[in-house]
Protein backbone atom coordinates (compact mmCIF):
# COMPACT_ATOMS: atom_id res chain seq x y z
CA UNK A 1 0.00 0.00 0.00
CA UNK A 2 2.91 2.36 0.85
CA UNK A 3 3.94 4.62 -2.57
CA UNK A 4 5.44 7.61 -3.27
CA UNK A 5 3.34 9.95 -4.89
CA UNK A 6 2.60 10.31 -8.84
CA UNK A 7 4.34 14.20 -8.54
CA UNK A 8 6.62 14.23 -5.85
CA UNK A 9 8.59 11.51 -2.96
CA UNK A 10 5.81 12.23 -0.34
CA UNK A 11 4.01 8.70 0.75
CA UNK A 12 0.94 8.79 -1.33
CA UNK A 13 -2.44 9.10 0.54
CA UNK A 14 -5.01 10.05 -1.85
CA UNK A 15 -5.56 6.99 -4.50
CA UNK A 16 -7.74 7.85 -7.39
CA UNK A 17 -9.21 5.86 -10.24
CA UNK A 18 -10.62 7.76 -12.91
CA UNK A 19 -12.97 5.66 -15.37
CA UNK A 20 -13.41 7.49 -18.50
CA UNK A 21 -16.80 7.04 -20.75
CA UNK A 22 -15.27 3.94 -22.89
CA UNK A 23 -14.88 2.39 -19.43
CA UNK A 24 -10.98 2.89 -19.10
CA UNK A 25 -9.40 3.29 -15.64
CA UNK A 26 -6.65 5.56 -15.19
CA UNK A 27 -5.36 5.53 -11.50
CA UNK A 28 -3.98 8.25 -9.42
CA UNK A 29 -1.84 8.11 -6.33
CA UNK A 30 -1.13 11.39 -4.71
CA UNK A 31 0.13 12.60 -1.48
CA UNK A 32 -2.23 15.45 0.41
CA UNK A 33 -0.47 17.90 -0.34
CA UNK A 34 -0.05 17.80 -4.75
CA UNK A 35 -3.78 16.21 -4.66
CA UNK A 36 -4.45 19.95 -2.30
CA UNK A 37 -2.76 21.66 -5.38
CA UNK A 38 -4.60 20.06 -8.28
CA UNK A 39 -7.90 20.69 -6.12
CA UNK A 40 -8.94 16.70 -6.06
CA UNK A 41 -11.88 17.11 -3.43
CA UNK A 42 -10.44 16.27 -0.06
CA UNK A 43 -10.42 12.80 1.55
CA UNK A 44 -11.18 12.52 4.80
CA UNK A 45 -7.52 12.45 6.71
CA UNK A 46 -6.01 9.07 7.14
CA UNK A 47 -6.92 8.87 11.31
CA UNK A 48 -10.56 9.87 10.58
CA UNK A 49 -10.64 7.65 7.63
CA UNK A 50 -9.89 4.32 10.00
CA UNK A 51 -12.59 5.51 12.75
CA UNK A 52 -15.61 6.03 9.96
CA UNK A 53 -14.16 2.73 8.82
CA UNK A 54 -15.11 1.39 12.50
CA UNK A 55 -18.97 2.13 11.18
CA UNK A 56 -18.77 -0.99 8.50
CA UNK A 57 -20.61 -3.36 10.92
CA UNK A 58 -22.90 -1.07 12.11
CA UNK A 59 -23.71 -0.20 8.52
CA UNK A 60 -24.39 -3.74 7.54
CA UNK A 61 -26.59 -4.45 10.51
CA UNK A 62 -28.51 -1.42 9.82
CA UNK A 63 -28.07 -0.80 6.03
CA UNK A 64 -31.70 -3.54 5.73
CA UNK A 65 -33.82 -1.12 8.01
CA UNK A 66 -33.04 2.37 7.18
CA UNK A 67 -30.44 1.91 4.39
CA UNK A 68 -27.09 3.83 3.89
CA UNK A 69 -29.39 5.89 1.28
CA UNK A 70 -31.02 7.68 4.68
CA UNK A 71 -30.45 11.29 3.69
CA UNK A 72 -30.82 14.75 5.58
CA UNK A 73 -33.59 16.97 4.33
CA UNK A 74 -31.44 19.96 4.50
CA UNK A 75 -28.49 19.41 2.72
CA UNK A 76 -29.53 15.67 0.96
CA UNK A 77 -26.11 13.85 2.99
CA UNK A 78 -26.20 10.57 3.57
CA UNK A 79 -24.23 8.52 5.94
CA UNK A 80 -22.21 7.00 3.64
CA UNK A 81 -22.04 9.98 1.52
CA UNK A 82 -20.76 11.94 4.87
CA UNK A 83 -18.37 8.23 5.75
CA UNK A 84 -16.05 8.97 2.16
CA UNK A 85 -15.46 12.74 2.61
CA UNK A 86 -15.30 12.54 6.65
CA UNK A 87 -17.05 16.20 6.50
CA UNK A 88 -20.71 16.81 7.22
CA UNK A 89 -23.19 18.94 4.53
CA UNK A 90 -25.04 21.23 7.47
CA UNK A 91 -25.78 20.94 11.16
CA UNK A 92 -28.72 19.02 11.08
CA UNK A 93 -26.48 16.18 9.86
CA UNK A 94 -25.82 15.99 13.38
CA UNK A 95 -29.54 15.46 14.15
CA UNK A 96 -30.77 12.88 11.33
CA UNK A 97 -27.36 10.99 11.93
CA UNK A 98 -27.70 10.69 15.23
CA UNK A 99 -26.74 7.98 16.71
CA UNK A 100 -24.04 7.61 14.24
CA UNK A 101 -22.88 10.91 14.85
CA UNK A 102 -22.24 10.09 18.79
CA UNK A 103 -20.70 6.98 18.22
CA UNK A 104 -18.33 8.44 16.11
CA UNK A 105 -17.87 11.56 18.58
CA UNK A 106 -17.45 9.06 21.72
CA UNK A 107 -14.56 7.64 19.52
CA UNK A 108 -12.71 10.66 18.43
CA UNK A 109 -13.40 12.55 21.68
CA UNK A 110 -14.13 10.04 24.50
CA UNK A 111 -17.99 11.41 24.74
CA UNK A 112 -20.47 13.25 22.85
CA UNK A 113 -21.36 15.78 24.94
CA UNK A 114 -20.65 19.29 25.69
CA UNK A 115 -18.98 21.00 27.97
CA UNK A 116 -17.99 24.81 27.50
CA UNK A 117 -19.94 28.37 26.93
CA UNK A 118 -22.99 29.12 25.04
CA UNK A 119 -23.47 31.74 22.59
CA UNK A 120 -24.23 35.00 23.86
CA UNK A 121 -23.36 34.16 27.34
CA UNK A 122 -24.43 30.78 29.81
CA UNK A 123 -22.88 27.78 30.10
CA UNK A 124 -23.41 24.06 29.17
CA UNK A 125 -22.31 20.88 31.29
CA UNK A 126 -22.50 18.09 29.84
CA UNK A 127 -25.06 18.74 27.18
CA UNK A 128 -27.41 20.65 29.44
CA UNK A 129 -27.61 24.03 29.70
CA UNK A 130 -26.70 25.71 32.92
CA UNK A 131 -29.05 28.92 33.77
CA UNK A 132 -27.75 31.82 35.89
CA UNK A 133 -29.93 30.61 39.42
CA UNK A 134 -28.24 27.16 39.02
CA UNK A 135 -24.65 29.12 38.65
CA UNK A 136 -25.28 31.86 41.47
CA UNK A 137 -26.82 28.38 43.84
CA UNK A 138 -23.57 26.48 43.10
CA UNK A 139 -21.80 29.40 44.36
CA UNK A 140 -24.01 29.94 47.11
CA UNK A 141 -22.43 26.51 48.18
CA UNK A 142 -19.03 26.73 47.61
CA UNK A 143 -18.95 30.22 50.06
CA UNK A 144 -20.93 28.52 52.62
CA UNK A 145 -19.04 25.67 52.60
CA UNK A 146 -15.78 28.20 52.57
CA UNK A 147 -17.67 29.90 55.25
CA UNK A 148 -16.92 33.55 52.91
CA UNK A 149 -20.69 34.41 54.65
CA UNK A 150 -20.41 37.86 53.23
CA UNK A 151 -20.09 36.63 49.70
CA UNK A 152 -22.71 34.24 51.00
CA UNK A 153 -25.07 36.92 51.55
CA UNK A 154 -24.15 38.91 48.52
CA UNK A 155 -25.05 35.43 46.53
CA UNK A 156 -28.50 35.33 48.28
CA UNK A 157 -29.16 38.76 46.83
CA UNK A 158 -28.23 38.12 43.76
CA UNK A 159 -30.86 34.85 43.39
CA UNK A 160 -33.45 36.65 45.26
CA UNK A 161 -33.14 39.13 42.17
CA UNK A 162 -32.43 36.82 39.35
CA UNK A 163 -35.71 34.88 41.23
CA UNK A 164 -37.74 38.06 40.96
CA UNK A 165 -36.77 39.17 37.63
CA UNK A 166 -37.16 35.83 35.63
CA UNK A 167 -40.87 35.32 36.64
CA UNK A 168 -41.90 32.75 34.84
CA UNK A 169 -38.37 31.89 33.28
CA UNK A 170 -37.91 28.03 33.02
CA UNK A 171 -35.03 26.46 33.57
CA UNK A 172 -34.05 24.86 30.50
CA UNK A 173 -32.40 21.96 32.61
CA UNK A 174 -36.34 20.35 32.80
CA UNK A 175 -36.16 20.34 36.57
CA UNK A 176 -33.13 19.49 37.57
CA UNK A 177 -31.38 21.99 39.41
CA UNK A 178 -31.03 20.72 42.59
CA UNK A 179 -28.91 18.08 41.04
CA UNK A 180 -25.34 18.98 43.08
CA UNK A 181 -23.24 18.77 40.16
CA UNK A 182 -19.35 18.36 40.98
CA UNK A 183 -18.12 16.72 44.03
CA UNK A 184 -21.46 15.67 45.99
CA UNK A 185 -20.29 17.63 48.74
CA UNK A 186 -22.93 20.04 48.78
CA UNK A 187 -26.50 19.10 48.44
CA UNK A 188 -27.51 21.90 46.19
CA UNK A 189 -30.25 22.89 48.13
CA UNK A 190 -28.45 26.34 49.83
CA UNK A 191 -31.01 28.44 49.15
CA UNK A 192 -32.26 29.25 52.34
CA UNK B 1 3.99 45.55 -5.81
CA UNK B 2 3.34 45.75 -1.62
CA UNK B 3 0.45 47.76 -0.59
CA UNK B 4 -1.77 48.59 2.30
CA UNK B 5 -3.12 45.55 2.40
CA UNK B 6 0.15 43.46 2.78
CA UNK B 7 0.85 42.87 6.84
CA UNK B 8 3.98 44.65 7.55
CA UNK B 9 7.14 42.57 8.27
CA UNK B 10 9.22 45.09 10.16
CA UNK B 11 6.64 45.41 13.13
CA UNK B 12 5.80 41.28 12.77
CA UNK B 13 4.89 39.94 16.10
CA UNK B 14 6.59 37.04 15.98
CA UNK B 15 9.79 39.03 16.09
CA UNK B 16 8.65 40.07 19.54
CA UNK B 17 9.88 38.64 22.51
CA UNK B 18 7.91 35.74 24.07
CA UNK B 19 7.78 34.00 27.20
CA UNK B 20 10.10 30.43 27.09
CA UNK B 21 11.14 31.32 23.95
CA UNK B 22 14.09 29.62 23.74
CA UNK B 23 12.06 26.60 23.14
CA UNK B 24 8.53 28.05 22.20
CA UNK B 25 8.47 29.98 19.19
CA UNK B 26 4.66 30.94 19.11
CA UNK B 27 1.19 29.60 20.37
CA UNK B 28 -2.20 30.06 18.20
CA UNK B 29 -5.33 29.54 19.12
CA UNK B 30 -8.61 29.05 16.70
CA UNK B 31 -11.90 28.46 16.97
CA UNK B 32 -14.02 26.54 14.27
CA UNK B 33 -17.58 28.12 13.91
CA UNK B 34 -20.60 27.79 11.90
CA UNK B 35 -23.21 30.32 11.05
CA UNK B 36 -27.04 28.86 11.70
CA UNK B 37 -29.31 28.72 8.36
CA UNK B 38 -26.37 27.82 6.21
CA UNK B 39 -25.28 24.83 4.58
CA UNK B 40 -21.63 23.75 5.69
CA UNK B 41 -19.02 24.54 2.59
CA UNK B 42 -19.25 20.93 0.91
CA UNK B 43 -22.86 21.73 0.37
CA UNK B 44 -23.32 25.18 -0.82
CA UNK B 45 -25.72 25.60 -3.30
CA UNK B 46 -25.53 28.02 -6.01
CA UNK B 47 -24.20 31.32 -4.94
CA UNK B 48 -24.94 30.33 -1.04
CA UNK B 49 -21.19 30.74 -0.74
CA UNK B 50 -21.35 34.10 -2.17
CA UNK B 51 -23.62 35.49 0.17
CA UNK B 52 -22.54 34.27 3.40
CA UNK B 53 -18.79 35.58 2.74
CA UNK B 54 -20.59 38.99 1.84
CA UNK B 55 -22.74 38.67 5.00
CA UNK B 56 -20.11 38.07 7.32
CA UNK B 57 -17.50 40.62 4.90
CA UNK B 58 -20.25 42.84 6.43
CA UNK B 59 -20.12 41.77 9.93
CA UNK B 60 -16.53 41.27 10.94
CA UNK B 61 -16.26 44.84 9.51
CA UNK B 62 -17.94 46.14 12.09
CA UNK B 63 -17.17 43.83 15.23
CA UNK B 64 -13.24 45.30 14.23
CA UNK B 65 -13.33 48.18 11.89
CA UNK B 66 -9.51 47.88 11.74
CA UNK B 67 -9.50 44.56 10.10
CA UNK B 68 -8.44 44.29 6.46
CA UNK B 69 -10.61 42.41 5.00
CA UNK B 70 -9.91 40.33 1.61
CA UNK B 71 -12.02 38.03 -0.79
CA UNK B 72 -9.31 35.90 -2.06
CA UNK B 73 -11.07 35.09 -5.73
CA UNK B 74 -10.29 38.68 -6.12
CA UNK B 75 -6.57 39.03 -4.39
CA UNK B 76 -2.97 38.16 -6.32
CA UNK B 77 -1.58 35.20 -5.57
CA UNK B 78 1.65 36.08 -4.17
CA UNK B 79 -0.40 38.43 -1.21
CA UNK B 80 -2.50 35.02 -0.93
CA UNK B 81 0.68 32.95 -0.63
CA UNK B 82 2.04 35.88 2.07
CA UNK B 83 -0.67 35.03 4.25
CA UNK B 84 -0.15 31.97 4.07
CA UNK B 85 3.62 32.74 4.90
CA UNK B 86 2.07 34.63 7.83
CA UNK B 87 0.01 32.15 9.13
CA UNK B 88 -2.95 34.24 8.44
CA UNK B 89 -4.58 31.45 6.22
CA UNK B 90 -4.72 28.42 5.60
CA UNK B 91 -2.95 26.05 2.53
CA UNK B 92 -6.35 25.20 1.61
CA UNK B 93 -7.91 28.55 1.68
CA UNK B 94 -5.55 29.58 -0.35
CA UNK B 95 -5.64 26.96 -3.45
CA UNK B 96 -9.55 26.59 -3.03
CA UNK B 97 -12.01 27.99 -6.04
CA UNK B 98 -15.01 28.98 -4.03
CA UNK B 99 -16.05 32.09 -2.48
CA UNK B 100 -13.74 32.87 0.44
CA UNK B 101 -12.04 35.29 2.36
CA UNK B 102 -9.83 36.51 5.34
CA UNK B 103 -10.16 39.43 7.56
CA UNK B 104 -7.04 40.44 9.56
CA UNK B 105 -5.30 43.24 11.76
CA UNK B 106 -2.24 45.05 10.25
CA UNK B 107 -0.12 43.39 12.54
CA UNK B 108 -1.21 39.54 12.02
CA UNK B 109 -2.16 38.35 15.61
CA UNK B 110 -5.72 38.30 14.89
CA UNK B 111 -7.50 36.64 11.43
CA UNK B 112 -10.87 35.36 10.61
CA UNK B 113 -11.13 32.93 8.09
CA UNK B 114 -14.24 33.09 6.03
CA UNK B 115 -15.90 29.82 4.45
CA UNK B 116 -12.46 27.83 4.72
CA UNK B 117 -13.67 24.49 6.26
CA UNK B 118 -15.86 25.63 8.64
CA UNK B 119 -17.49 29.28 7.82
CA UNK B 120 -15.58 30.90 10.32
CA UNK B 121 -12.30 30.21 11.55
CA UNK B 122 -11.22 32.96 14.30
CA UNK B 123 -7.31 32.75 14.72
CA UNK B 124 -4.74 34.59 17.87
CA UNK B 125 -1.26 34.22 17.77
CA UNK B 126 1.15 35.62 20.17
CA UNK B 127 5.22 35.13 20.77
CA UNK B 128 6.14 32.44 22.80
CA UNK B 129 4.21 30.80 25.62
CA UNK B 130 1.28 33.08 26.57
CA UNK B 131 -2.20 31.10 26.25
CA UNK B 132 -4.07 33.10 29.12
CA UNK B 133 -3.50 36.15 26.41
CA UNK B 134 -4.31 34.34 23.68
CA UNK B 135 -7.87 32.60 25.14
CA UNK B 136 -8.81 35.99 26.39
CA UNK B 137 -8.71 37.75 22.79
CA UNK B 138 -10.37 34.69 21.06
CA UNK B 139 -13.00 34.37 23.36
CA UNK B 140 -13.70 38.10 23.28
CA UNK B 141 -13.89 37.94 19.10
CA UNK B 142 -15.75 34.87 19.67
CA UNK B 143 -18.23 36.67 21.79
CA UNK B 144 -18.28 39.58 20.00
CA UNK B 145 -19.36 38.00 16.46
CA UNK B 146 -21.02 35.87 18.44
CA UNK B 147 -23.59 38.87 19.28
CA UNK B 148 -23.75 39.83 15.55
CA UNK B 149 -24.32 35.78 14.41
CA UNK B 150 -26.14 32.92 15.28
CA UNK B 151 -24.03 30.45 15.54
CA UNK B 152 -24.62 26.81 14.76
CA UNK B 153 -24.72 25.29 18.12
CA UNK B 154 -26.21 22.99 20.45
CA UNK B 155 -26.22 21.93 23.89
CA UNK B 156 -25.48 18.21 23.13
CA UNK B 157 -22.95 18.69 20.92
CA UNK B 158 -21.79 22.04 21.32
CA UNK B 159 -20.30 24.32 18.25
CA UNK B 160 -21.28 22.22 15.42
CA UNK B 161 -18.41 21.53 12.32
CA UNK B 162 -18.07 20.52 9.08
CA UNK B 163 -15.04 17.92 10.58
CA UNK B 164 -16.24 16.04 13.41
CA UNK B 165 -12.99 16.24 15.09
CA UNK B 166 -13.47 19.69 15.73
CA UNK B 167 -17.33 19.35 17.24
CA UNK B 168 -17.60 20.65 21.12
CA UNK B 169 -15.64 24.07 21.38
CA UNK B 170 -13.85 24.19 18.19
CA UNK B 171 -10.75 25.02 19.76
CA UNK B 172 -7.39 23.84 18.55
CA UNK B 173 -4.87 25.17 20.61
CA UNK B 174 -1.10 24.87 19.26
CA UNK B 175 1.86 26.06 20.15
CA UNK B 176 5.33 25.74 17.96
CA UNK B 177 7.95 24.66 19.44
CA UNK B 178 12.08 24.58 18.57
CA UNK B 179 13.24 21.13 19.42
CA UNK B 180 16.68 20.81 17.53
CA UNK B 181 18.30 19.31 20.59
CA UNK B 182 15.47 16.33 21.21
CA UNK B 183 15.54 15.87 17.30
CA UNK B 184 19.66 15.36 17.31
CA UNK B 185 20.52 11.44 16.00
CA UNK B 186 24.21 11.10 16.37
CA UNK B 187 25.64 9.50 13.20
CA UNK B 188 25.88 6.17 14.77
CA UNK B 189 22.32 6.05 16.76
CA UNK B 190 19.33 3.94 15.50
CA UNK B 191 16.61 5.18 13.94
CA UNK B 192 14.17 6.55 16.13
CA UNK B 193 16.21 6.93 19.27
CA UNK B 194 15.86 10.54 19.03
CA UNK B 195 13.72 11.99 21.88
CA UNK B 196 11.32 13.88 19.93
CA UNK B 197 9.85 10.11 19.34
CA UNK B 198 9.75 9.88 23.08
CA UNK B 199 7.82 13.19 22.63
CA UNK B 200 5.88 12.06 19.93
CA UNK B 201 4.42 9.20 21.91
CA UNK B 202 4.06 10.77 24.71
CA UNK B 203 2.03 13.49 23.49
CA UNK B 204 -0.39 11.05 21.72
CA UNK B 205 -1.05 9.65 24.84
CA UNK B 206 -2.35 12.70 26.38
CA UNK B 207 -4.82 13.32 23.36
CA UNK B 208 -2.04 16.03 22.07
CA UNK B 209 -0.78 15.52 18.37
CA UNK B 210 2.59 16.94 17.17
CA UNK B 211 2.96 18.34 13.71
CA UNK B 212 4.89 19.92 11.36
CA UNK B 213 5.16 24.09 11.27
CA UNK B 214 1.95 24.00 9.08
CA UNK B 215 0.01 21.69 10.53
CA UNK B 216 -1.85 19.48 9.40
CA UNK B 217 -0.08 16.68 7.36
CA UNK B 218 2.87 19.07 7.15
CA UNK B 219 6.50 17.40 7.55
CA UNK B 220 8.79 19.11 10.86
CA UNK B 221 10.83 21.13 9.02
CA UNK B 222 13.91 22.74 10.74
CA UNK B 223 13.38 20.96 13.67
CA UNK B 224 10.13 22.98 14.38
CA UNK B 225 7.35 21.40 15.83
CA UNK B 226 3.43 21.99 16.53
CA UNK B 227 1.75 20.53 19.13
CA UNK B 228 -2.29 20.81 20.08
CA UNK B 229 -4.85 19.54 21.26
CA UNK B 230 -7.24 16.94 20.18
CA UNK B 231 -9.66 16.37 22.10
CA UNK B 232 -12.82 19.01 22.09
CA UNK B 233 -15.80 17.51 23.46
CA UNK B 234 -16.59 16.46 26.77
CA UNK B 235 -14.43 19.03 28.38
CA UNK B 236 -14.21 22.81 28.68
CA UNK B 237 -11.45 24.65 26.83
CA UNK B 238 -9.59 25.16 29.77
CA UNK B 239 -9.00 21.96 30.27
CA UNK B 240 -7.73 21.65 26.88
CA UNK B 241 -5.36 24.46 27.33
CA UNK B 242 -4.49 23.14 30.72
CA UNK B 243 -3.96 19.54 29.42
CA UNK B 244 -1.22 21.47 27.24
CA UNK B 245 0.60 23.58 29.51
CA UNK B 246 0.55 20.62 32.27
CA UNK B 247 2.36 18.85 29.31
CA UNK B 248 4.72 21.45 28.02
CA UNK B 249 6.87 22.12 30.95
CA UNK B 250 8.51 18.35 30.72
CA UNK B 251 9.31 18.77 27.16
CA UNK B 252 10.43 22.01 27.34
CA UNK B 253 13.26 20.41 30.19
CA UNK B 254 13.59 17.32 28.09
CA UNK B 255 15.02 20.07 25.23
CA UNK B 256 16.58 22.07 27.65
CA UNK B 257 18.33 19.10 29.19
CA UNK B 258 19.66 17.66 25.97
CA UNK B 259 21.22 21.18 24.70
CA UNK B 260 22.89 21.32 27.86
CA UNK B 261 24.28 17.58 27.92
CA UNK B 262 25.03 18.01 24.32
CA UNK B 263 27.12 21.31 24.95
CA UNK B 264 28.81 18.98 27.70
CA UNK B 265 29.61 15.88 25.58
CA UNK B 266 29.44 17.25 21.83
CA UNK B 267 30.05 20.71 21.88
CA UNK B 268 32.69 20.47 19.16
CA UNK B 269 30.38 19.43 16.87
CA UNK B 270 27.56 21.85 17.73
CA UNK B 271 29.68 24.23 17.70
CA UNK B 272 31.12 23.39 13.89
CA UNK B 273 26.92 23.03 13.23
CA UNK B 274 26.19 26.34 14.49
CA UNK B 275 29.57 28.16 12.72
CA UNK B 276 28.86 26.18 9.51
CA UNK B 277 24.96 27.42 9.27
CA UNK B 278 26.53 31.22 9.74
CA UNK B 279 29.04 30.68 7.58
CA UNK B 280 26.81 29.68 5.06
CA UNK B 281 23.68 32.16 5.21
CA UNK B 282 26.11 35.31 5.36
CA UNK B 283 28.35 34.15 2.17
CA UNK B 284 26.05 31.95 -0.12
CA UNK B 285 24.94 33.30 -3.39
CA UNK B 286 21.92 31.19 -3.55
CA UNK B 287 19.54 28.93 -1.32
CA UNK B 288 16.67 27.01 -1.39
CA UNK B 289 14.22 27.75 1.18
CA UNK B 290 14.27 24.70 2.86
CA UNK B 291 18.57 24.63 3.27
CA UNK B 292 17.52 28.08 4.62
CA UNK B 293 15.24 27.03 7.59
CA UNK B 294 17.42 24.13 8.06
CA UNK B 295 20.13 26.48 8.91
CA UNK B 296 18.03 29.08 10.37
CA UNK B 297 17.39 26.67 12.99
CA UNK B 298 20.82 25.66 13.36
CA UNK B 299 21.50 29.44 13.90
CA UNK B 300 18.47 29.83 16.23
CA UNK B 301 20.09 27.18 18.69
CA UNK B 302 23.10 28.91 18.38
CA UNK B 303 21.50 32.13 19.18
CA UNK B 304 19.48 30.03 22.82
CA UNK B 305 22.69 28.38 24.04
CA UNK B 306 24.65 31.78 23.80
CA UNK B 307 27.27 30.77 21.13
CA UNK B 308 26.12 33.35 18.85
CA UNK B 309 25.69 37.09 20.13
CA UNK B 310 24.81 40.42 17.62
CA UNK B 311 21.84 38.29 16.25
CA UNK B 312 18.50 38.07 17.91
CA UNK B 313 15.73 35.56 18.02
CA UNK B 314 13.26 37.88 16.06
CA UNK B 315 16.28 38.77 13.46
CA UNK B 316 15.70 34.83 12.68
CA UNK B 317 11.96 34.93 13.12
CA UNK B 318 11.70 37.34 10.78
CA UNK B 319 14.10 36.14 8.42
CA UNK B 320 11.81 32.62 8.51
CA UNK B 321 8.85 34.52 6.65
CA UNK B 322 10.50 37.11 4.67
CA UNK B 323 12.32 34.46 2.81
CA UNK B 324 9.72 32.42 2.07
CA UNK B 325 8.27 32.08 -1.88
CA UNK B 326 5.77 34.60 -1.37
CA UNK B 327 7.64 37.25 0.64
CA UNK B 328 10.26 37.41 -1.60
CA UNK B 329 8.19 37.75 -4.96
CA UNK B 330 6.24 40.69 -3.25
CA UNK B 331 9.29 42.31 -1.97
CA UNK B 332 10.31 41.86 -5.92
CA UNK B 333 6.98 43.25 -7.12
CA UNK B 334 7.24 40.43 -9.75
CA UNK B 335 6.88 36.57 -10.09
CA UNK B 336 10.34 35.04 -9.83
CA UNK B 337 11.39 31.59 -11.12
CA UNK B 338 12.41 29.07 -8.25
CA UNK B 339 16.46 29.93 -9.10
CA UNK B 340 15.55 33.65 -9.42
CA UNK B 341 14.22 33.22 -5.88
CA UNK B 342 17.21 31.22 -4.71
CA UNK B 343 19.38 34.16 -5.46
CA UNK B 344 17.11 36.88 -3.93
CA UNK B 345 16.83 34.88 -0.66
CA UNK B 346 20.48 34.62 -0.10
CA UNK B 347 21.12 38.05 -0.79
CA UNK B 348 18.20 39.27 1.95
CA UNK B 349 19.38 36.67 4.34
CA UNK B 350 23.05 37.79 3.84
CA UNK B 351 21.92 41.54 4.06
CA UNK B 352 19.85 40.90 7.49
CA UNK B 353 22.63 38.81 9.29
CA UNK B 354 25.31 41.06 8.50
CA UNK B 355 22.72 44.16 9.04
CA UNK B 356 23.01 46.11 6.03
CA UNK B 357 19.19 46.08 5.23
CA UNK B 358 18.33 48.41 7.17
CA UNK B 359 15.33 46.58 8.67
Amino acid sequence: MLRPCDRCDNQATVHLTEIDKGGGKTERHLCENCARSLHVPQAASKELQKLLKTFEPVHALTSTLTGLSRSCPECGMTFSEFRQHGRFGCAKDYEVFGQEVSRLLRRIHGADTYTGKAPRGGEVREGELIDELTHVREALDAAIHDENYEEAARLRDEIRRIGAGAGSHESPGGGQAPDGAGDGASDGDGES
Amino acid sequence: MSDERDPPLPGLWLAEEGPEQDVVVSSRMRLARNVDGYHFRSRFRDGEGERLEQYLHGVLTEVDPSFTYLSLADTPQTLCEVLFERHIVSQEHVTAQHPRGVAYTNDGTTSVMVNEEDHLRIQVFGPGLDLETLVANVDDLDDRIGERVDYSFTPRHGYLTSCPTNTGTGLRVSVMLHLPALSYRPDNSRPGTQGIVKVHNAAQKLGLAVRGMHGESSRAEGDFYQISNQVTLGRPSSQAIGDLLDALPQVLLYEREIRAALLKDDRTRIEDTVWRAWAVLTNARQITSAEALSLLSSLRLGVCVEMIDGVGLGTIHRLMIAMRPGHLQRRAGSELKPEDRDIVRATLIRDTLLGTDGN
